[in-house]
């Protein structure tokens, strides 16, 4: 059951190229590697702290006023991690401060705690945002790197106008894949 | 009643946590933002130390002024009545509208113009208007003699 939770996360139900969910930071920081990587780790962190604080109180929020403390418990983490970016990778955090401070908005991680943390148990609440995270992380940085890697030959690539060209392609290159992949799974039965 | 007492726990939770993670890297950020000041004034002058600038005739003067996003601090250096140049240090303009105060941008004109021929840009008319209000002000404060060379002598 973990393992098709992190299956899910990362391929089958991949928050970025099949949900379609927080494309806004994907396609403003994966300019290049080292921005994708940062913001993996800020989002993934938020992701999972916020998941785990939330399925372990969920018992105790009332379902009317779930929205506000899910929202609370987000901004917390977000903000914690803004002042330890600030403190300890303070060049990084130049680079993508305005995105690691709206990731309190990403709907990616308001959607994971409405559907998954607030009905479920620690364990699998745990498995499955570090699933989500990971796929979010892997197309952030798929992007990233694929943008950098074509500046030579495309430096529109590196720019707003290129983040929407290149993401749109890889989305559909995946998504090829994916359906070869059922094809030929439906073919063998 | 249990969905007032919910949030008030959790809202107090959270202020204690922020409050913690905040006491724990304030110190560090702080740090980060001189140093970062300090290299915003590379290439202005050859050293920081004032009296040693005192003694070339340099004085810096910091100056705020309003630009379009809230504070913004500007040193400028004078030397013997004309303006050496000129760096913004803190300012938080709107990403993108800032470039005009990177040095190899608008801003550096001050080191090689006359100030007389250096207007606004267009499309970053607060920002620049305040820069030159900014550098208006340390003259006057040259003028006027309150600098720190003056005091000493």
């Amino acid at each position: 059951m973990y393992r098709e939770a992190l299956i899910d996360g990362l391929w089958r139900r991949n928050v970025a190229s099949v949900q379609l969910l927080g494309l806004c930071p994907l396609l403003a920081v994966s300019y290049n590697l080292r921005n994708a990587l940062g913001l993996s780790v800020a989002s993934s962190f938020v992701l999972i702290g916020s998941s785990l604080a939330i399925s372990s109180i969920r018992t105790l929020i009332p379902n009317n006023i779930r929205l506000p403390c899910f929202v609370l418990v987000v901004a917390t983490l977000t903000t914690v991690t803004t002042m330890y970016m600030q403190a300890f990778a303070y060049d990084l955090y130049i680079q993508i401060a305005l995105f690691v401070q709206i990731i309190v908005t990403n709907c990616m991680i308001l959607g994971h705690i409405e559907s998954v943390a607030s009905k479920t148990t620690l364990g699998e609440s745990l498995v499955t945002a570090i699933g989500t995270a990971l796929g979010f992380s892997s197309a952030l940085i798929l992007l990233g790197g694929i943008r950098q890697a074509l500046e030579p030959i495309m430096p529109l690539a590196t720019h707003p106008a290129g983040a929407f060209l290149v993401a749109g392609l890889t989305l559909a290159g995946l998504n090829f894949v994916s359906d070869l992949a059922s094809r030929s799974l439906k073919s063998t039965d | 009643m249990k969905s007032i007492l919910t949030l008030t726990l959790l809202c107090v939770a959270s202020a204690c946590i922020l409050a913690l993670s905040n006491a724990h890297t304030k110190s560090y950020i702080q740090q980060n933002i001189e140093k970062q000041e300090l290299a915003r004034l590379e290439g202005l002058v050859d050293e920081l130390d004032r009296e040693l600038l005192c003694e070339q005739g340099i004085e810096l003067f910091e100056v705020e002024r309003r630009g379009y996003g809230g504070e913004m601090s500007v040193v400028v250096a004078i030397q013997d009545g004309s303006v050496l140049g000129v760096r913004v240090v803190r300012h938080s303009e709107t990403p993108g509208f800032d470039d005009v105060l990177s040095p190899d941008d608008w801003i550096g004109r001050f080191a090689v113009e006359e100030l007389e021929g250096i207007d606004a840009v267009t499309r970053a008319t607060v920002t620049t208007g305040a820069v030159l209000l900014a550098v208006e002000d340390a003259i006057r404060l040259y003028e006027s003699g309150v600098g720190e060379c003056t005091e000493k002598r």
